[in-house]
């Protein structure tokens, strides 16, 4: 059994290895927590690369994949919640030293939301929740924001608590010299996150982002990525699941209708509906999300974990409900 | 000359700050660090030593165009800035006097043509202006009160002739040129001297000189007087050439502006008066023109951050605001800068614009006020004219390539880089640069004009907008490469290339930052920002990379504007904490602009929503969380009235929705 486990370890490693070939050594001691431990833990090495593309599939626009995106981006633009992990012992899944790396993870998490959203200096909360582990963080970058249609609404991710200093926003209306721009901004070693989202409620393919993007762009921002070291956080389409795509992570993301308030209110819409009339306190204001794993580089696709986002902190955690999964695609390993 | 005098000063700023004592030696590395990084930045904002950071071990100088932070070494204080501003009131009239003084006899009034109202009153000599002549009036006005006046005049005091009045056009560009003159001439007292004109209360311009004196006042004296005497000693020296000015000296431009234009000359006034005796200065020419006896102004002063006292009773146009506005203003009984202070700062941006705020912000020194130095907006053409045409683009970038090579090998030695390049191919006809009788390229350097590039022959003409300084050739030929990539109707078999053009405009002192031996951490590297911003600006258009700037002010429509980041002089916007009692998922991710109108059955107690048909869609609502009411906007015209709720769905969706008091009609308006 340990001999087992040894060698998919090993054979892991070397995939990795083969793999990030091209990922600045610099950045391999670090990863990037996404803002929300639930979801870190699901990753192999308890948070994000620097470096690596992620995707966030959205069924329809407004299911909460973008604020999903926009945590992730403020916390690789804040460069506070750096962890200290080293990625080269890839721990087995349910490990001692996997555990200690998700203390740490939900941490600085906390720590980074909680410097963020009460908008106090943010930098002792790294140092702080970071515990001297590893004193190493990130000068915080900026982040460049694809905004084709011009609707990217600032206000809601300075709420979020990322600074608007730290934004750059395109708004240019042609896809190709966006595509342009996203590689170059990924080569640039002071973007710390470029995001960018599709049109998920346009209905044609030929959509910024959407299922006809050649695949050669995705290469080139990988390649990009690899050099500058930031995240790349496309939201698109659930349509896209199961095609080929050079993304390290694909995670999907919906608003779970069945869950919430099953338990509580739906036969009385009025009761739950009105949290701030009845004075129900603001912090139980939240909303159901499902998120899965559809796609990650040594970890096996399809753990879906049920969070509960917070509207008036911003926070996500995860809801304790057991629930079918949602219908999805086959399943298959990731080929890596 | 001029150049000497200020290499004077500045050997003399060197050798004096490497003879400070200790305590001042340690701030040494943070002067020359200030003064080369702030290129185009009168910074008021740096009197205080900022908070140290993390670490503990840099110090941080809001300096930034983007908000990069300037870095000085631990312990070491920024130098306080310091501006001294000096007012030159009806200056039009006063260079025309100081130049032909026989002007000074009798009234003078200049005019200026204007398309449908005929000739106006531009400026009038105070002799002018008490026979009744206002600025603006018709001159044919101002001509029969001169009359009237002068025959009044002759009946009073019979046997006097009173001279005829002249009636001259205003030259405004000899009046900056001028002026520009004037104040290059006081660069022996600081290096750095600018010009500045803001309108006035009659919407006539109010012309100014200021010199930065930060680190510069202790070369005239000792500290507590050292000010009083410099500007005394400009003030000495203007007088002397016949000007009359009044001068002021603050932390911030804005504030010296002020106090320089419009504030009230006290004795006793600053720290400092009671040191030094203010010194005698003559009235310029009292016995030949009674008019131009106005009371001795004596510089003011204003104590290192204490202005607030002096500015206070100032009127709002102090502020350099718009005249409009301060009628506005008026009309409401705000007379003074005081009253302003003491309104919602909130409710004045949303009332009367942003200039208002950063003005005050500016004066203040909360927001940092960029005044372009007049020496610092050098620029440097050079032009390369062939004897065959050039049909090949390769060999062109070959030509631009060895231009700028020279370009940037001038401007090194001088510490500059260009913030603007233009490149304009020419044609057959010529091109509009003066050429030079041997057709060699050669290098000189032009006034700010524009006007030569301007000809209607060139081929093509490239202009390239940089986040920042640069003297790089590579980084300059990789942006124009670009660009030319672009010129996609540019046809050099039809329209061969006769002449080649490479102009450096807007150069500025390079902000250079030393980076650190192991300095290994690459986002550090402000130099890679820049460099990307401007590869983006010149792909994409500077106008399309933006910054969102939150704006104060509850309609979600007008919650942010976009700040333009490359080619724009305007200081960034300060950075406004996010308020903490917002919760942080209440504002849509992407707003619809228009919002998209709903039919909504909504619960009639609660008023919340229960389902939404849109035209293509329609859903239960599962919660809602609200209302969130927006009233806002009167003075826009139309006062909004929305009850704003946010609401997941039964399609998976989290909606922000809103319906109108107005009219009680739905709308959606954004999703989260």
């Amino acid at each position: 059994m340990s001999n087992h486990s040894e060698l998919l370890h090993r054979l892991r490693e070397e995939i990795r290895q083969v793999e990030t070939a091209g990922r600045a050594a610099l950045y391999d001691q670090h990863v990037i927590s996404g803002g929300v431990a639930a979801l870190d833990q699901l990753l192999p090495e308890g948070g994000y690369a620097p470096g690596s593309l992620v995707e966030w599939l959205a069924p329809v626009a407004g299911c909460g994949a973008e604020l999903l995106g926009l945590l992730l981006a403020r916390s690789a633009a804040a460069g506070s919640a750096v962890l200290g992990t080293a990625a080269g012992s890839l721990a087995p899944a349910h490990g001692a030293t996997h555990g200690a790396t998700h203390g740490a993870a939900s941490g600085a998490a906390h720590g980074a939301t909680h410097g963020a959203t009460h908008g106090t200096t943010r930098r002792e909360s790294t140092t702080r929740s970071s515990g001297g582990r590893d004193s190493k963080a990130r000068e915080p970058g900026v982040i460049v924001i694809a905004d084709p249609r011009r609707d990217f609404y600032a206000p809601a991710a300075v709420r979020l608590g990322l600074r608007p200093d730290q934004l750059i926003l395109l708004q240019h209306p042609r896809e190709e010299e966006l595509y342009w721009a996203i590689e170059q901004a990924l080569r640039c070693p002071a973007v710390a996150a470029v995001y960018a989202a599709a049109d998920l409620s346009s209905t044609t393919r030929q959509s910024f982002l959407g299922s006809n993007l050649d695949q050669r762009w995705l290469r080139r921002f990988q390649l990009a990525a690899e050099q500058g070291g930031g995240l790349g956080i496309f939201i698109r389409p659930v349509r896209v699941a199961g095609r080929p795509t050079w993304a390290d992570l694909q995670w999907r993301v919906a608003i779970d209708p069945t869950s919430l308030h099953s338990h509580e209110s739906r036969t009385s819409p009025a009761k739950m509906r009105l949290h701030e009339a009845n004075n129900t306190p603001l912090h139980e204001a939240h909303v159901p999300l499902q998120v899965e794993l559809l796609r990650c580089r040594g970890q096996t696709s399809g753990h879906a974990v049920a969070l509960q986002l917070n509207l008036q902190t911003g926070e996500a955690r995860r809801r304790q409900v057991s629930l079918p999964p949602l219908p999805c695609p086959p399943r298959k390993l990731s080929a890596g | 000359m001029q150049h000497k005098k200020s290499n004077r000063v500045g050997q003399a700023l060197l050798a004096a700050v490497s003879r400070q004592p200790p305590s001042v030696a340690a701030a040494e590395t943070g002067t020359s660090a200030a003064v080369a990084a702030g290129p185009t930045a009168v910074s008021g904002s740096a009197s205080t030593p900022a908070p140290s950071t993390e670490q503990g071990e840099l110090v941080a100088e809001p300096l930034s165009r983007f908000g990069f932070r300037q870095q000085l070494p631990r312990g070491a204080t920024p130098v306080p800035r310091r501006t001294a501003c000096i007012a030159l009131p009806n200056w039009p009239i006063q260079r025309l006097v100081v130049s032909a003084p026989v002007y000074r006899r009798a009234p003078l009034v200049l005019f200026t043509e204007t398309g449908n109202r005929g000739q106006l009153v531009t400026a009038a000599s105070p002799r002018a202006q008490l026979s009744g002549v206002r600025i603006g009036m018709p001159l044919a006005e101002a001509k029969s009160l001169l009359r009237r006046s002068a025959a009044g005049h002759a009946a009073m005091v019979s046997g006097s002739t009173a001279a005829s009045p002249t009636f001259l056009p205003a030259q405004p560009q000899t009046d900056r040129q001028e002026l520009a003159a004037l104040a290059r001439s006081l660069q022996d007292f600081s290096p750095r001297v600018g010009t500045l004109s803001a309108p006035g209360h009659g919407g006539e311009p109010q012309f100014a000189i200021w010199l930065d004196l930060t680190g510069v006042a202790h070369l005239f004296g000792d500290h507590p007087g050292a000010e009083w005497n410099l500007l005394c000693r400009v003030r000495d020296r203007l007088a002397t050439a016949g000007y009359l000015a009044t001068a002021a000296v603050a932390d911030t431009p804005g504030a010296a502006w002020a106090l320089a234009c419009y504030g009230r000359p006290r004795r006793g006034t600053g720290g400092t008066t009671g040191t030094v005796s203010p010194p005698n200065i003559p009235a310029p020419d009292e016995s030949e023109n009674p008019l131009w006896r106005l009371p001795v102004l004596e510089p003011m002063i204003a104590p290192l951050s204490s202005e607030w006292t002096l500015l206070d009773p100032l009127p709002p146009i102090a502020l350099r605001l718009d005249p409009l506005l301060c009628l506005t203003l008026g009309q409401l009984g705000i007379t003074r800068i005081g009253q302003l202070r003491q309104l919602p700062r909130a409710s004045l941006q949303a009332r009367f614009g942003p200039q208002l705020g950063r003005r005050l912000d500016e004066v203040a020194g909360v927001a940092t006020e960029i005044w372009t130095p007049l020496d610092e907006s050098l620029d440097f053409t050079l032009t390369a004219t062939f004897d065959f045409p050039l049909r090949d683009l390769a060999t062109i970038e070959v030509v631009i390539e060895r231009q700028l090579d020279q370009l940037c090998a001038r401007l090194r030695p001088l510490q500059r880089g260009a913030l603007q390049w233009q490149i304009a191919l020419h044609g057959e006809s010529g091109g509009g640069l003066p050429r030079s009788p041997s057709g060699q390229a050669e290098l000189e350097q032009q006034s700010t004009s524009t006007a030569e590039f301007a000809e209607p022959w060139h081929v093509a003409r490239l202009v390239i907008n940089l986040f920042q300084p640069t003297a790089t050739v590579a980084h300059v030929m990789q942006l124009i490469a670009l660009q030319l990539e672009q010129q996609r109707d540019l046809d050099l078999e039809a329209t061969p290339v006769w002449e080649v053009s490479v102009r450096a405009a807007r150069c500025v002192l390079l902000a250079e930052k030393q980076r650190l031996l192991f300095d290994d951490d690459p986002r550090l590297d402000h130099q890679a920002l820049s460099q990307l911003l401007d590869r983006l600006a010149v792909r994409l258009g500077p106008e399309r990379i933006v910054r969102p700037v939150p704006v104060s002010g509850a309609q979600p429509e007008f919650a942010c504007r976009p700040h333009v980041l490359v080619g724009n002089d305007q200081a960034p916007p300060r950075v406004v904490a996010p308020r903490r009692e917002h919760a942080a998922i209440s504002r849509p991710v992407r707003l619809l602009q228009p919002p998209s109108p709903l039919a909504v059955t909504a619960d009639v107690t609660t008023g919340a929503p229960q389902q939404l048909h849109h035209s293509r869609w329609r859903a239960q609502v599962l919660a809602a969380w609200g209302p969130e009411r927006i009233e806002t906007g009167w003075w826009r015209g139309r006062l909004i009235s929305r009850d704003y709720w946010r609401v997941q769905t039964s399609a998976g969706q989290l909606l922000w929705v809103y319906q109108d008091q107005a009219n009680q009609q739905w709308f959606l308006h954004g999703t989260f």
